[in-house]
């Protein structure tokens, strides 16, 4: 090796020496566990509607954590593809907060004998419920209570008003 | 001066500390430098002396060796694949052999098998000749067993013939002799005849004219009967309401009591009643409703007891 | 003539002689199916002794209306009567037989000999025979003035049908007053027609299923206010009333045994509502169902040893029975789209169940010996039907408009009649056993 190339080494591995030091860091913005919101000086403006952890979005119409009750066609109880996304958001929710807990309340349309609609009411509930701990909420976070034909939303007998009767309500009792 | 006698002992500490670095990257550098080792390589003075030698002596005897080496390589060669060609050649010869054993052992079964087949084959021409001849034997048999009753026949058939031409004679006979007879007693009678005619024909005229009141009061009656069941019928079936209980099947007798007037003074359920206990009233109320039978008219024709059978059956 | 020849004209002649009388009694005819119609009878109005104001609806006006109701009755209205007489020897029979009544009763009405309650004084006669069918008396307490007419109205109904009456027996419902979270829901007992209702228990949560006990003096019935589904057993007189079950799940269709020992009830607990029959006694549970469907509204067979339920096993909700020892249920009904809510009659023969046809609910009975249905109501939201005690009528809840309420329906579908209640939606009745 030549000379020059030598020095030039030398002189690289000693400012290498040097650099290799801590510095000091800048202030970080404050971690909140509990999901309480509070003011942070790093994160500011609107929430983002697709970060279902986010628990702003509740009131959020844009976020689909905002919508609290899934519909049912008539005598079933499997969830429509459409509605998948409202489960998805809650089971991400109650995923990162452990503390939330929610009660799947099952509902159905007047037609039927009230205690057969107490069963299918819970049956949507229960297909509500293992969506949802299948995408990450713990079991004693759920709680399903079926309601039946008991509490309607509207008393009309017609397709729109049973349509509408046909649900479950996602209600959170801790968040 | 002060100033620079507290500074002296700084000075000295920096002065020696950049004299160590800078012999610390003295040191670098030469470390860098392409060093060559301490001891070289020393040359030895000495002289080696050769002397020719003549190789073609030993070149010679080398190829004989070499030659010899090579013959004796063959012949072992040629003895070991002579040894190997024996050996194939045996194990040849025993496979040969052992082919031969199986096509034998193959070939007696097949004798065996042929054997049997065609005793099996004689077995069952020796059966069927036998069958055969059971049938010809049975057929046989038959025939002359059918014979035998076709000759019965035609002596039962010879017989009867032979009776019923008997038969036929007599009564021939008989006819004739009661012939004679009846000419006798129809001469006897004509002369009777003559005398009744004139009585019987008073008598005949008589008895046309009973005969026809008589017939002409039947009629009358009958139709009076008729009319009369139909009337009570239409009466009491007006006045039945049947309680919304009545099942389908419903046959309930009603006997009843009536005076001539037509007024019921007993009417009771007897006899076979599936009814309820409502529908039972019912029946009996129907009858009661009812003032009287119907009578004018009638009075020919009245019946004192009458059994009412209700019937329902659905609608 | 010979004498052979001569005997047989004396026989033939004395054998004419015993069959002739015979021959002419047997006149037979046939009355063939009448015309369909109710009895007709006559309730004539009571006479009232009693110093205080007579009631403004009289004793002979609700025995008329328990009688009508039934569908066996047709009473004649008291302004087309000729008179009103009281006591037996006041009666012109003659002038009731024109007007084609077949059946009439009188009576009067006293202070009881205690001087507090009322004593019911009457008389059934056969209008046609005079003959009187009955002569009793009826003494109730304070108060108890309706009672004790629908004690007369049991007493005329099973003397001319044979089957003993309901008139003075119970039932049971559910009012929602209100709409949305501020429904208020209430537990009321009245009597069969309808009439004196009060209040067992009030919530602001679902009430539902109410059941009686077979001695009439508890009701079981499920009630929301724990937010969820729960079990409770009431005593109606005092209002003393134990939790009954109250675990995870559907808690739900309670219905006593007719020993009143155990209690059939649908829990979810094991992941789907199965039935399970409780010792009152010592609490135990045994589970009778075990299947995937929704099984539940169980209610018992007369005889206590069969239970009958809906279940959806077969795809949509139809009745089926099973031993109450267990084993495996069979179904029961064998048409119709989904049949739910089954009520047995007291002579277990005849089911009635709310049954479903597109979105038309209707109730129908089911006949267990000829295996067919016969519909009993036009719907076209009927559900819950309960047999009376007598099994001779069916109550049951339908809609008039928007409002639900109360239905009783003669059990062969003729008679149809809605109660008058209180305000508000009525639903879930349920009828009690007969009161002795």
């Amino acid at each position: 090796m030549n000379t020059a190339l030598r020095l030039i080494m030398a002189a690289c591995i000693t400012m290498a020496i040097v650099a290799c030091q801590p510095k000091p860091k800048p202030p970080e913005p404050a971690v909140t566990e509990q999901g309480t919101t509070t003011e942070s000086a790093a994160v500011k403006g609107a929430p983002d509607p697709r970060d279902y952890t986010d628990a702003r979005n509740f009131d959020n119409p844009e976020s689909l954590l905002s919508k609290r009750v899934i519909y049912f066609d008539f005598d079933k109880s499997t969830v429509r593809a459409e509605y998948r996304g409202i489960v998805s958001a809650h089971a991400a929710y109650l995923a990162a907060h452990g503390a939330g807990r929610v009660t799947l309340e099952g509902h159905t349309d007047e037609r039927g004998t009230r205690e057969y609609n107490l069963g299918l009411g819970e049956r949507r509930g229960n297909a509500v419920m293992g969506l949802m701990s299948a995408q990450g909420a713990r079991g004693d976070q759920l709680v399903v209570v079926s309601y039946g034909e008991e509490r309607p939303v509207c008393r009309v007998s017609d397709e729109s008003c049973w349509a509408e009767n046909r649900r479950v309500e996602i209600v959170y009792t801790a968040r | 001066m002060n100033a620079r006698a507290e500074h002296a002992p700084m000075l000295r500490a920096f002065a020696w500390a950049i004299a160590v670095h800078l012999l610390v990257v003295l040191l670098m550098i030469l470390g860098t430098l392409n060093w060559k080792p301490f001891r070289q390589p020393q040359a030895t003075g000495m002289t080696i002396e050769a002397v020719m030698v003549d190789t073609s002596d030993i070149r010679e005897r080398r190829e004989q060796a070499q030659k010899a080496a090579d013959a004796a390589q063959q012949k072992k060669q040629a003895q070991e694949r002579r040894k190997q060609e024996l050996a194939e050649q045996k194990q040849r010869e025993k496979e040969v052999e052992e082919q031969k054993k199986i096509e034998e052992k193959q070939q007696r079964e097949l004798d065996i098998q042929r054997e049997k087949a065609q005793q099996e084959q004689k077995r069952i021409e020796a059966e069927a000749e036998a069958e055969a001849k059971r049938k010809k034997d049975k057929l046989k048999a038959l025939r002359v067993k059918r014979e035998q009753e076709q000759q019965e026949q035609k002596e039962a058939q010879q017989r009867e013939l032979e009776k019923a031409t008997e038969k036929a004679a007599e009564a021939e006979k008989q006819t004739k002799i009661e012939a004679e007879k009846l000419k006798q007693i129809e001469a006897r009678k004509k002369a009777e005849a003559a005398e009744q005619k004139a009585k019987a024909e008073d008598l005949a005229k008589q008895k046309e004219k009973e005969a026809a009141a008589k017939a002409f009061k039947a009629g009358e009656a009958a139709t009076q009967e008729s009319d009369y069941i139909g009337a009570i019928q239409q009466v009491v079936t007006e006045n039945w309401l049947r309680p919304p209980t009545a099942q389908p099947g419903l046959r309930c007798t009603l006997k009843i009591v009536q005076i001539p007037g037509g007024e019921v003074i007993s009417a009771a359920i007897s006899g076979t009643c599936n009814a309820d206990e409502a529908t039972r009233r019912s029946v009996v109320a129907a009858v009661e409703r009812i003032d009287a039978l119907p009578y004018r008219g009638f009075e020919k024709v009245f019946k004192r007891e009458i059994d009412f059978i209700f019937i329902y059956d659905g609608d | 003539m010979t004498v052979t020849e001569n005997m047989k004209k004396i026989i033939f002649l004395l054998l004419a002689l015993l069959v002739h009388p015979m021959a002419q009694a047997q006149l037979q005819i046939e009355i063939i199916s009448g015309n369909a119609s109710a009895l007709p009878i006559a309730i004539v109005p009571f006479s009232w002794e009693e110093p205080a104001p007579a009631p403004i609806t009289g004793v002979a006006e609700i025995i008329s209306n328990d009688l009508y109701r039934s569908g066996l009755f047709d009473p004649m209205e008291s302004k087309d009567m000729p008179d009103r007489p009281s006591d037996e020897e006041s009666i012109r029979f003659g002038t009731w037989r024109l007007l084609k009544v077949d059946y009439m009763v009188i009576g009067k009405v006293h202070t009881a000999p205690d001087g507090q309650g009322h004593e019911l004084v009457y008389q059934l006669f056969d209008v046609h025979t005079q003959e009187k069918l009955l002569s009793q008396i009826t003494t109730v307490g304070p108060g108890d003035l309706r009672f004790g007419a629908h004690r007369v109205a049991d007493a005329i109904y099973k003397a001319l049908t044979g089957v003993p009456g309901a008139f003075s027996t119970r039932i049971a419902y559910v009012t929602a007053i209100g709409s949305g979270k501020a429904t208020k829901f209430e537990l009321v007992v009245a009597d069969a027609d309808g009439f004196s209702p009060q209040s067992v228990v009030g919530s602001p949560e679902p009430l539902l299923s109410p059941a009686w006990s077979p001695d009439g003096k508890k009701l079981a019935y499920v009630s929301f206010e724990k937010g969820n589904s729960a079990i409770y057993m009431q005593d109606v007189s005092t209002g003393a009333r134990e939790l009954v079950s109250s675990g995870r799940g559907i808690n739900g269709a309670p219905a006593f045994s007719p020993d009143g020992k155990s209690m059939a009830l649908t829990l979810s607990r094991s992941g789907n509502p199965e039935i399970y029959i409780k010792n009152l006694a010592t609490g135990a549970e045994t589970q009778l169902t075990n299947h995937w469907a929704i099984d539940t509204e169980a209610v018992w067979a007369p005889d206590g040893k069969h239970i009958y339920f809906t279940s959806d096993r077969g795809g949509k909700p139809q009745i089926y029975r099973v031993p109450v020892t267990g084993g495996n249920p069979e179904r029961v009904t064998l048409t119709g789209d989904s049949n739910a809510r089954a009520s047995i009659a007291p002579d277990g023969k005849r089911i009635a169940v709310a049954q479903g046809r597109g979105n038309e609910y209707r109730i129908a009975v089911w006949d267990t010996e000829s295996q067919r249905f016969t519909i009993l109501t036009p719907g076209t939201l009927d559900e819950s039907p309960s047999f009376a005690p007598n099994g001779s009528m069916v109550l049951y809840a339908t809609r008039e408009g928007m409002r639900g309420v109360l239905s009783a329906v003669s059990a062969d579908g003729n008679v149809r009649q809605r109660l008058i209640l209180s305000d508000g939606d009525v639903r879930e009745p349920a009828w009690s056993p007969v009161i002795r």
